[in-house]
């Protein structure tokens, strides 16, 4: 097999016939004429002209009554005091924070009449972009499952009632001498924090334990053990010249994944002039989004990460001459990559990193003595100073403990799901029954809070003030954006009031702490009001808070003596965290749910990844002819004493004898869009050292002989690239790069205006003629994260479409990011991935346009290509002729009453779903109906806007001014939008890079987004 | 008694003009001398700034402290020491009333005899009438009724001819003598005869009348969800005639989006309040339509004050100018950035009483007004169109029009 050539799926690198025939169509059904009115059974068209004509007859008197109905009234009514600030039709922004125990995002919040309907990133954090969930979670805020008040014992109560209640109780449980436990989430507000202390001053049984479902215990305890301090270290990545990961996903679900994406991202920028970048080496079992960008991937299994990392100390350690850990096996990886990632790694001494995802505290000791060794500290590693976890497994089983020793009297449970979440939640669910007052201020009736005496529901945080500082020296703060929609109570106030503390308001308790700690810190503004305004308005604030000097401590060989040594055999079983649904909390949002997920392209669902060899060898999957089929045979995994069916899903690059499975799944009482979807993993969680590891031994797989029904993208709209010259993802190794920068894109041939172009209408000519949009996307900067899908989707009102439909290939995101695959299927560690995100092209010579018998699509004087949705028959020639296959057809009313519900499982639906849910749509976009194209519009609507305020302020569109959502949200930089007509403008830049090119340039379709070939920074003459 | 809808400006002027023609004021203009100099503070039957002016003749002592007071109300406090006016000064805040030196004897006794004779306007015309109403897409074509209508008639007629032909023959067979009493029967082909001689001009005829029907057909449909001349009675007999008409207030001082975004917005009520706070009386209606505000948003007219923890009540307005949900449409984009005038889509609202819908909002309404408007190539952000502004100054063209820079192109208005 040709190893240069790129494929996306198993079937396709295998030769399967049905994929090529995928391939070749853009509609992969026949209409659906196999059960209507107009067929006889066997399903042959049966339908006479005579049928034909009574239809016909029947749709125009049909149509006729219908159009002879009165128009109806429509209202208009402004508002009795207009606020001052708001003008009916104008977005305003507002600086907030997200920071919810899992991400944190200074952000801002577009609001229009009031209502939230877009985050946006805060430019003033210095930030380029936000992640998906961060995206998706303006839709959690009209979540009409979310709880509309206090309860107690699942009936509504009013909160009078409730605080009376819960404060008696509170009193005996305080009398009594008990243990009061605050069980929350980590929390990043100093505020929050220090409601916590004067609680605990005030009551001294009051403990406060941090959970958090994907926990970091081990990383936070080795830097208390080498540092004196449980907090995570900040990585820099703008400095690190070799990076070293060890199933460490920090590109994507780690903490800060987007920060750590938009700095390791200065560092992969080659130019002509300095052809540098960083070098990147993952050792992995699963494909993790960080470990399909690294330039050097290897398998490695679960169990094998201490002795690997080990043994990367030990190669150290004979260069640095220190003592070598004793008794270590050796162990080496494909391509002879540990070696070389030690003396690459050497030779970069305190320009390197060392990242390690194990929760195994030996193991991340060991790390950090790695990082010590390379002298990272204070270089590429600012030592401990970063909240982002604060979770202790420690104190959570000991929790457990004290409640089952009867020692606990009262449990606060804050933004937790224990009940779900924790493998041993049965204990759990079984201890909570014996404590006497128990309240839970989650936001919905989860699986905790139905366990719980009381729900008292915090506010969602577009509802709430807040601050958040989640480095030292970093502040900032969480606005309200929107009066509460339901009868909810932020949690601090409610602990304000159980306490009966002087101040019960929580937005007053913020102030006066600001005031006291943090107005102090500061110089530049010498009145509180001004500094409290300042930090309002800008959301973010930095002051100079002390930082301590640490030094290492800590006896590697020694500690090292305790990591549990494993010989990798057996089948193991790896829990990852996927990017959209991470640990599960946002189940409940559909755009989570239907966000394909970067790498296996599935959605709806968790599956069992297994290697391909390992589904040929053991499981007996053809996988030529049976990888690529929706219907996949689902295997009964075990292991821990636990067992779950699920779906076999075959994953180039994974380790082989490994399972892969996505926590997050499985959830029973998130509401209506998560329930059911998947199964829960957590349960597989295995405890060695005090900790949770995120993968378990002895795993036994049995075949049920069932069928399970996947909603994979991965065999949908793929290009047909087959042919030898077809040009569709480029890419190149570094060392190629230097000899010939331009190599990999100056084969295509260039065609230009003079030679080749035939067409039906003329060349358009943008030249002095007002603007030319377009885009260049940098494919070695897309790190697959999706961020931009969802940002898309909230932009544009792109429908959900639910599970059922995805898998018939209906979905209808605008924006889809296109994985590619490089190297032998059969071998996991030849695997290279290279992510491409295709929207429309806006080609000049547009072959979706001549072929519009409505003129429904066609070309505008700016370069767009413009889809007129009122226009559009709905004959689908379009999507037919589109060669990038991105136009999408609206098979049902899928924005209709019916909004996100009745596309899953569920058709129970209430008026208030529909009219909440549709509150996040932007008012600047049509809302598509049935039987209509739409596809990416270039976000129009904001080009409009962008030119509008030029003209309104007499003056001439700078670059910049606009962006398209995907641009907006991309933290490493890979989308530019712009005006090639502005000479000066970074896009025209882009588009004369030596890397550039058009994907299908031979057809001469003449597209509008330029892609920038990818570097591989590889070593080998490849 | 009905009042002619507010004058200010016109009495002030006929005043004038009287005065330099030296002539006296007749009592019949009583009313419009209140209205010029006395309508600002005072009102008949009710408080304002000044006291109710009804019965003011009793509470004086005298008339001619009346004529005194009025001609210079500081002078007479000052030098009469009248224990009434005293405390009229002390009761109104220590303010003193306007003197009006120019008011003749005659003047102020045809104000008096207007305020003795007062009658408070009644209520009739506010209230009643739905607001709303569906929209109606004009008026139906009388030859829809008329073509069934003969439709019917030519059936009947045929019925009719055949039953009586029936009759007959029957008559006929009973009774062979009665043919010579008895009409002559005349067959429907002798009858019809005329037309099959003449297949050609029926056929003209059926075309024309297949033509009418598909052209009514098509007019039909693409008048659907149009409504010009769309007049609902809205919550609030509001006129744009007396205020921005008569009054000559400024569109955008009420229509505070039309510069500023995609929506020209109607007024919220602080906008209204800012006058009606001391208008609480129009000409057409009295005090009813106005009070529908301060019901709305809690003014206590009597104490001259806001209502406190008064639950506010927005107007629903009926909205007349509906675009489709598919349009695009921006007001600053026309108003700041094109310069046009309101009446250039609405009509001569300055002239509306009731305002409709005038004009027809179809799309080929939008695009031929994109054809001929010229765009305003001085604002900076043209500058971009160098090619054009090349034209421009060889003389090639003589201006931009909204379409030569692509303003018919689909997107600009529909995304």
């Amino acid at each position: 097999m040709n190893q240069d050539k790129h494929w996306q799926s198993v079937g396709e690198a295998a030769g399967d016939p049905a994929v090529e025939q995928l391939k070749k169509n853009e509609f992969q059904e026949k209409l659906p004429f196999d059960a209507g009115v107009l067929t006889e059974e066997g399903g042959n068209v049966n339908a006479s002209r005579r049928d034909f004509l009574k239809m016909f007859g029947f749709s125009v008197s049909a149509a006729t009554l219908a159009a002879s109905c009165e128009i109806p009234v429509r209202k208009a009514i402004p508002y009795v005091i207009k606020p001052e600030e708001v003008t009916p039709g104008k977005a305003l922004h507002y600086a907030s924070t997200f920071s919810d125990g899992s991400d944190y995002c200074s952000v801002l919040v577009k609001t229009r009449e009031g209502r939230p309907i877009k985050i946006e990133v805060n430019d003033k954090s210095g930030a380029n972009g936000t992640n998906a969930r961060v995206q998706a979670s303006v839709l959690n805020l009209y979540d009409a499952e979310r709880l509309r008040g206090a309860k107690a014992m699942g009936e509504d109560i009013s909160w009078e009632e409730v605080d009376k209640k819960i404060g008696a109780d509170f009193k005996a449980v305080v009398e009594s001498g008990q243990e009061i436990v605050i069980l929350t989430a980590t929390i990043l507000s100093p505020s929050t924090r220090n409601i916590f202390a004067d609680f605990q001053a005030k009551y001294p049984t009051v403990k406060v334990v941090t959970y958090d479902a994907v926990s970091y215990s081990g990383m936070l305890e080795a830097n208390e053990a080498c540092f004196g301090v449980r907090n995570l270290s900040q990585y820099d990545f703008s400095k690190a010249k070799t990076i070293v990961g060890f199933a460490a996903d920090f590109l994507g679900t780690w903490p800060t994944g987007e920060e750590n994406t938009q700095a390791y991202m200065t560092m992969r920028r080659p130019t002509a002039k300095n052809p540098k970048m960083s070098r990147h080496i993952h050792f992995e079992a699963g494909m993790s989004l960080t470990g399909s960008n690294a330039d050097l991937r290897a398998t490695m299994k679960p169990s094998q990460e201490g002795m690997a990392i080990m043994n990367l100390y030990n190669n150290l350690a004979v260069l640095a001459g220190v003592e070598q850990i004793p008794n270590v096996p050796k162990i080496e990886f494909a391509g002879n990559s540990l070696g070389v990632a030690s003396k690459e790694l050497w030779e970069n001494k305190g320009e390197s990193l060392v990242l390690s995802g194990s929760n195994d505290t030996n193991i991340q000791i060991v790390v950090n003595g790695i990082n010590n060794l390379l002298g990272n500290y204070g270089n590429s590693i600012m030592v401990a100073e970063s909240a982002h976890r604060q979770g202790s497994d420690k104190a959570v089983n000991e929790l457990i403990d004290s409640i089952n020793s009867g020692n606990v009297g009262a449990l606060f449970i804050n933004n937790v799901n224990p009940s779900y979440s924790l493998p041993n939640a049965d204990k759990f669910n079984e201890a909570v029954k014996k404590v006497g007052l128990t309240v839970s201020f989650n936001e919905r009736m989860d699986e905790t809070t139905s366990m719980v005496k009381y729900a008292c529901p915090d506010h969602n945080y577009l509802e709430a003030w807040n601050d958040a500082s989640p480095v030292k020296g970093q502040y900032s703060i969480t606005q309200p954006t929107i009066q509460p929609i339901f009868k909810t109570r932020p949690m601090q106030e409610s602990l304000l009031k159980w306490s009966d503390a002087e101040v019960t308001n929580y937005y007053e308790y913020i102030q006066n702490y600001w005031q006291a700690n943090v107005f102090t810190k500061q110089s530049a503004e010498s009145n509180f009001q001004n500094f409290w305004d300042k930090a309002v308005h800008d959301g973010v604030m930095r002051v100079e808070d002390e930082i301590e000097s640490r030094e290492f401590s800590a006896n590697i060989v020694e500690i090292a003596s305790n990591v549990k040594l494993s010989n990798g055999d057996g089948l193991e079983l790896l829990l990852y965290e996927k990017m959209g649904m991470g640990d599960g909390r946002y189940s409940n949002n559909p755009f989570l749910q239907e966000l394909p997920d970067p790498i296996t392209r599935a959605t709806w669902d968790n599956y069992a990844c297994v290697s391909p060899k390992y589904a040929s060898e053991v499981l007996g999957i053809n996988i030529k002819t049976e990888a690529d089929i929706r219907e996949k045979d689902v295997i009964k995994i075990s292991a821990n004493g636990y067992s779950i069916e699920l779906p076999v899903l075959i994953q180039p690059g994974q380790a082989n004898n490994t399972i892969a499975i996505a926590l997050g799944y499985g959830r029973t009482h998130a509401g209506r869009a998560g329930n059911g979807v998947g199964q829960n993993a957590y349960p597989f969680l295995s405890m060695i050292n005090g900790t949770w590891q995120r993968y378990a031994t002895g795993v036994k797989v049995e075949k049920t002989g069932k069928k399970y029904k996947l909603a994979l993208i991965q065999t949908q709209y793929m290009l047909d690239g087959d042919l030898p010259d077809r040009t569709v993802l480029k890419d190149m190794s570094l060392a190629a790069y230097k000899k010939n920068p331009s190599g990999a894109v100056e084969k295509i041939k260039k065609y230009t205006e003079s030679d080749h172009f035939v067409a039906i209408y003329d060349k358009p000519d943008y030249r002095g003629n007002g603007h030319h949009w377009a885009m260049a996307v940098d494919l070695n900067a897309c790190t697959g994260c999706s961020a931009c899908v969802v940002a898309c989707n909230v932009e544009n009102n792109v429908p959900v479409v639910g599970k059922e439909e995805v898998a018939r290939a209906h979905e209808m995101h605008w924006i889809r990011i296109d994985r590619y695959y490089k190297g032998d299927v059969m071998d996991s560690d030849s695997i290279e991935s290279a992510y491409q995100p295709m929207m429309c092209q806006h080609c000049d010579n547009a072959p979706c346009e001549n072929v519009c018998p409505v003129a429904a699509t066609n070309h505008s004087s700016e370069g767009l290509n413009q889809m007129a949705y009122n226009r559009c028959i709905g004959t689908r020639y379009c999507a037919n002729n589109c060669p990038y296959k991105v136009r999408r057809f609206n098979w049902f009313d899928y924005m209709g009453a019916d909004s996100f519900y009745i596309y899953n499982n569920d058709t129970d639906k209430t008026d208030t779903y529909t009219e909440l849910g549709r509150m996040v749509l932007n008012p600047d976009v049509t809302v598509r109906s049935r039987g209509v194209i739409e596809k990416c519009s270039f976000c129009v609507q904001r080009i409009q806007e962008g030119k509008l305020n030029a003209k309104k302020e007499n003056r001439k569109l700078a670059d910049g001014d606009i962006k398209t959502a995907c641009m907006q949200v991309c933290s490493a930089n890979a989308i530019v939008f712009g005006d090639l007509n502005d000479p000066k403008s970074e896009v025209s830049k882009l588009y004369k890079n030596e890397r550039t090119y058009n994907v299908l340039e031979e057809m001469h379709t003449l597209p509008s987004v330029g892609y920038m070939a990818k570097v591989r920074n590889k070593k080998e003459n490849a | 008694m009905k009042l002619k809808t507010g004058s200010f400006p016109n009495v002030v002027i006929l005043m004038i003009i009287l005065l330099i023609a030296g002539f006296s004021v007749k009592a019949q203009d009583g009313e419009k001398l209140f209205k010029a100099n006395c309508a600002s503070c005072h009102k008949i039957d009710k408080k304002l700034i000044g006291p109710a002016l009804q019965g003011i003749r009793d509470r004086w002592e005298s008339e001619e402290n009346l004529y005194a007071w009025i001609k210079n109300s500081p002078k007479y406090l000052e030098e009469m020491n009248d224990p009434y006016a005293t405390a009229l000064f002390e009761e109104y805040n220590k303010t003193p009333m306007t003197a009006f030196p120019q008011l003749g004897d005659a003047d102020i006794a045809a104000v008096l005899e207007y305020v003795d004779n007062y009658q408070p306007p009644t209520a009739s015309a506010g209230g009643e009438g739905e607001t709303g109403g569906a929209a109606q897409g004009g008026g139906v074509d009388p030859l829809w009724f008329l073509l069934p209508a003969l439709l019917v008639l030519i059936v009947l007629a045929v019925a009719f001819s055949k039953a009586i032909g029936a009759l007959i023959n029957s008559a006929k067979e009973k009774d062979p003598d009665s043919e010579k009493v008895l009409p002559k029967v005349i067959s429907l082909k002798e009858r019809f005869g005329i037309f099959l001689k003449h297949r050609f001009t029926i056929l003209a005829i059926v075309i024309f009348v297949l033509c009418w029907v598909f052209g009514s057909l098509w007019d039909g449909a693409t008048s659907l969800g149009r409504q010009e001349g769309y007049q609902p009675a809205q919550p609030i007999k509001f006129s744009h005639k007396l205020h921005a008409g008569i009054n000559k207030i400024d569109c955008k001082y009420c229509h505070v989006g039309a510069e500023k975004g995609k929506a020209s917005v109607i007024p919220s009520l602080n906008i209204c309040m800012n006058c009606h706070m001391a208008v609480s009386e129009g000409p057409e209606y009295g005090t009813t339509e106005i009070a529908k505000i301060y019901d709305a948003v809690g003014w206590d007219a009597e104490k001259g004050k806001y209502i406190e923890d008064y639950e506010q009540k927005p107007i629903e307005w009926i909205k007349i100018h509906n675009l489709p949900d598919h349009v695009y449409f921006n007001h600053s984009q026309h108003v700041k950035v094109g310069g046009i005038e309101c009446q250039k889509c609405h009509g001569s609202i300055e002239e509306m009483d009731e305002v409709y819908q005038h004009a027809p909002l179809s799309m080929g309404w939008c695009i031929d007004c994109h054809r001929e408007t010229k765009v305003n190539f001085d604002n900076k952000y043209y500058s971009d169109y160098e090619a054009l502004h090349e034209k421009l100054k060889n003389g090639e063209i003589e201006n931009v029009t909204v379409e030569g820079i692509g303003g018919t192109e689909c997107q600009k208005c529909h995304y």
